[in-house]
C-alpha cells in the first residue's frame, strides 16, 4: 500500500458515508455502494492495491459474519 | 463460438457444394500411410493444410460434409489472421471480399456511450479487422488449397482413431463404405463438438454460461456505416444486450441476449425472430432472415493439446464466447503455430522441445483468450443482483465521465498472444526499448525498395529469417545454414530496403546492426544489438527445441 497522510477527520468521513447510504435508501444502497467502490478505485488507480483491499475486506467478512 | 443449438437456415444463400470422390487410397490392398491427416475442412483445418503445403508437407484433409460452414459463424477476421492468410496467398482475397471496419460504438439504452477507432494509419498492410462470413473465408481457402494441389476429401468422415506408437490408424467412412488410412500424425480440427476428442474421452475444462443468445444473419440494404454497434439495455430489447455488425453481400450479424430461461424452440421460430429484429431495426426496414441460431457460451480448454500422435487445434481444443472475435482467429493462429513445428518433426530436424512448445504456447494463448472472453461475458450477463449493480454503476459512471470507459466491456477484441516465456525464445543480447520482444508476433511496417513500396511481413517467408538493420554484416546474399535450416537475411533501413517513415525502426527499436531472428510462424525468436554467428546458431537451435 502506498504511504498516505493520516486519515483526516475519520468520524466525519464515516458519518458522511452513512448519511449518503441512508439518503440512497435500502432499495438503492447496492447501486450506491457500487458507484462508490468504482469511484474510489478510480482514485486509487492501482490494481494491486485494490486487489489487496478486496482481499482484506473478504477476509474480514469471512471472519466476522 | 460454441455450444450452438442446431441453426436454422431460413433463406440462406446456396453454399458451395463439393462432390464426393473416391480416393485412390480406398482401393489400396493395405492402408496407405500419409504424413498428416487433418480431420475437418473448416477455417482452421484449411489454414493448417495450406501452412503444411507451404512447409513441403502434403496433408490429407477429411471432411464429413460436402459443403462449407452453415451460417456466418466467425465473422471478424483479425489482422493477424489476414496476415497469416496473406502469406498463404489468400489474404488479399479475404480483405477484398470482406467489409473493413475501423469504428466501434457502444450505446447505453439508445444513447452513444463512446466510440473507439482501430485505424492503423497506413502502417500495416492489413486492417485491424475485416468482416467476412466464415463460409466465404472457407470458399477462398478451398480455392487456394486446390490451386496448390491440396488433397481435401468431401464426405470422408473420420469415424475411428487409434493412436499407435509411430502412427495413427484411422477409419474413414464414405458413401461407398469404409476404408482405413494410416497417418504419422492426426490433427483434429473438427470443431467444438469434436468427434476425435470424444473418441479419446477428453473433456475441456472451464466455464459454461447459462445465458442464451440469439444470433441471426439478416440480409438488408441499409445505409448504416460499416461499424460495430453494441447496446447495453436498448429500448428495443429491454434489459439485455444487442450487437449489430455488417458482413459482406449486405448481410448483417445481429446478436441478441435472451433470458437464460428462454425456450430454444420458441425463440428460434422465424416469426418471433423477425418480430425482435423489426423492433431493433425500426419500421420500414426491409430484411430477410438468412440464418438463425440460439447459443450458449462456454469458455474452456483442454489441458493438453498433444495426445501421442493426435493433436488438437481450434475449437476442438478450446472454446470462447464470440464477443472479442477470439474463436476463429485463435484457431488460425493454432494452425500457424503448429505447421512449421510438425513439418520439422516429420523431417526429423526438430529438437525434443519443438512439438511440446505448440501446446505450451497455444495453451497460454487460449487461457488469455478465455480470460478476456469470460470477463466480457460476465460483464454483459451479470449473474447476481450485486454484480448487476456493479455493471450498471460502471455504465452510468462511464456515461458521465470518459475516465470510466475502460471499465466497459463489450468484448476485448482479438490480438495475437505474446509468448513471453516461450521455451523457443533466446534472451536479449543487448538492451531494447520496444514493446515487442522474444515470443512476440512480428508487427508490420511499410518499406520502400527501388521496385516500389512494400511491407515488412511480406519479406518474412515461411522459414527462419534474420532481419538486419542497416548495411552491416551479414550480407543479403548470404543465407546462413544453421542446424539444417537455411536462414533468410532481410536488411531493413539499408540502401536496398528503406524504412522511409521510420516505422520499423520505432516498432523494433532498430539501430544500425540490430538483428532480429524470426521463426517460420513470424514470431520473434531472438534479437541482438549486433550480428554474431554463434548467437545466431544458438538462437536457431533453441527455436528448434534443442535447448
Amino acid at each position: 500500500m502506498p504511504d498516505r497522510p493520516g486519515f483526516t477527520d475519520a468520524d466525519a468521513t464515516y458519518a458522511a458515508i452513512v448519511a449518503a447510504i441512508e439518503a440512497a435508501g435500502d432499495e438503492r444502497a447496492l447501486a450506491f455502494l457500487s458507484r462508490l467502490v468504482l469511484l474510489l478505485a478510480a482514485e486509487v488507480r492501482d490494481h494491486e492495491t485494490i486487489v489487496a483491499m478486496l482481499a482484506k475486506a473478504s477476509e474480514d467478512l469471512d471472519r466476522t459474519e | 463460438m460454441n455450444g450452438a443449438e442446431a441453426g436454422v437456415a431460413t433463406g440462406c444463400r446456396d453454399r458451395a457444394k463439393f462432390a464426393y470422390r473416391r480416393a485412390p487410397d480406398q482401393d489400396a490392398a493395405t492402408p496407405v500411410r500419409c504424413p498428416v491427416v487433418i480431420v475437418g475442412g473448416g477455417m482452421v483445418g484449411l489454414t493448417l493444410a495450406l501452412e503444411l503445403l507451404d512447409q513441403g508437407i502434403r496433408p490429407v484433409v477429411v471432411e464429413r460434409n460436402d459443403t462449407v460452414s452453415e451460417g456466418s459463424r466467425a465473422i471478424c477476421q483479425s489482422q493477424r489472421s489476414l496476415e497469416i492468410w496473406d502469406r498463404l496467398g489468400a489474404g488479399d482475397r479475404v480483405r477484398a471480399r470482406g467489409v473493413t471496419w475501423n469504428t466501434g460504438k457502444v450505446f447505453l439504452r439508445d444513447t452513444l456511450l463512446y466510440e473507439f477507432g482501430l485505424l492503423s494509419k497506413g502502417t500495416h498492410k492489413m486492417p485491424a479487422f475485416v468482416n467476412l462470413q466464415q463460409y466465404l473465408v472457407e470458399e477462398i481457402l478451398i480455392d487456394r488449397l486446390l490451386a496448390q494441389g491440396g488433397d481435401i476429401r468431401w464426405r470422408h468422415a473420420c469415424t475411428e482413431v487409434d493412436g499407435r506408437d509411430d502412427h495413427v490408424s484411422i477409419r474413414v467412412t464414405t458413401p461407398e463404405g469404409d476404408y482405413r488410412l494410416e497417418s504419422e500424425w492426426l490433427v483434429a480440427c473438427d470443431g467444438a463438438g469434436s468427434g476425435v476428442r470424444k473418441q479419446l474421452g477428453l473433456a475441456p475444462e472451464g466455464e459454461v454460461f447459462p445465458d442464451k443468445f440469439l444470433i441471426a444473419d439478416v440480409r438488408m440494404k441499409a445505409s448504416l456505416p460499416a461499424e460495430r454497434r453494441f447496446w447495453f439495455e436498448p429500448s428495443f430489447h429491454s434489459g439485455q444486450t444487442a450487437l449489430l455488425h455488417r458482413q459482406a453481400d449486405d448481410v448483417w450479424r445481429i446478436d441478441l441476449q435472451l433470458d437464460r430461461h428462454a425456450d430454444v424452440q420458441t425463440e428460434r421460430d422465424p416469426e418471433r425472430v423477425t418480430e425482435r429484429i423489426r423492433r431493433m431495426l425500426g419500421p420500414g426496414v426491409e430484411f430477410t432472415l438468412e440464418w438463425v441460431s440460439i447459443y450458449v457460451f462456454q469458455c474452456r480448454t483442454l489441458d493438453r493439446y498433444v495426445h501421442g500422435r493426435i493433436i488438437f487445434a481450434g475449437d476442438s481444443a478450446h472454446q470462447v464466447s464470440p464477443f472479442g472475435a477470439r474463436g476463429g482467429n485463435a484457431g488460425v493462429q493454432d494452425a500457424n503455430n503448429l505447421a512449421w513445428k510438425l513439418a520439422r518433426v516429420i523431417r526429423g530436424s526438430a529438437g525434443p522441445g519443438l512439438l511440446p512448445s505448440y501446446e505450451a504456447e497455444r495453451i497460454v494463448a487460449a487461457r488469455e483468450d478465455i480470460l478476456h472472453s469470460t470477463r466480457a461475458t460476465s460483464f454483459m450477463t451479470p449473474r447476481t443482483r450485486a454484480t448487476r449493480a456493479m455493471r450498471d454503476a460502471a455504465l452510468r459512471l462511464a456515461g458521465n465521465d470518459p475516465a470510466y470507459r475502460p471499465l466497459i466491456n463489450s468484448g476485448r477484441l482479438s490480438v495475437p498472444a505474446h509468448f513471453r516465456h516461450s521455451p523457443l525464445s533466446t534472451a536479449d543480447r543487448g538492451s531494447f526499448d520496444a514493446a515487442l520482444g522474444p515470443g512476440s508476433p512480428a508487427v508490420d511496417a511499410p518499406l520502400e525498395a527501388d521496385s516500389g513500396s512494400g511491407w515488412l511481413l511480406n519479406r518474412l517467408a515461411a522459414r527462419f529469417t534474420l532481419l538486419v538493420a542497416g548495411d552491416g554484416p551479414p550480407g543479403s546474399a548470404d543465407r546462413p545454414s544453421v542446424a539444417g535450416e537455411e536462414v533468410d537475411v532481410v536488411r531493413v533501413g539499408g540502401a536496398a530496403l528503406r524504412d522511409g517513415q521510420g516505422v520499423a525502426a520505432l516498432r523494433y527499436d532498430l539501430e544500425p546492426g540490430t538483428c532480429y531472428l524470426f521463426r517460420p510462424d513470424r514470431h520473434i525468436a531472438a534479437r541482438s544489438r549486433d550480428f554474431d554467428v554463434q548467437w545466431l546458431e544458438r538462437a536457431v537451435q533453441t527455436a528448434l527445441g534443442y535447448a
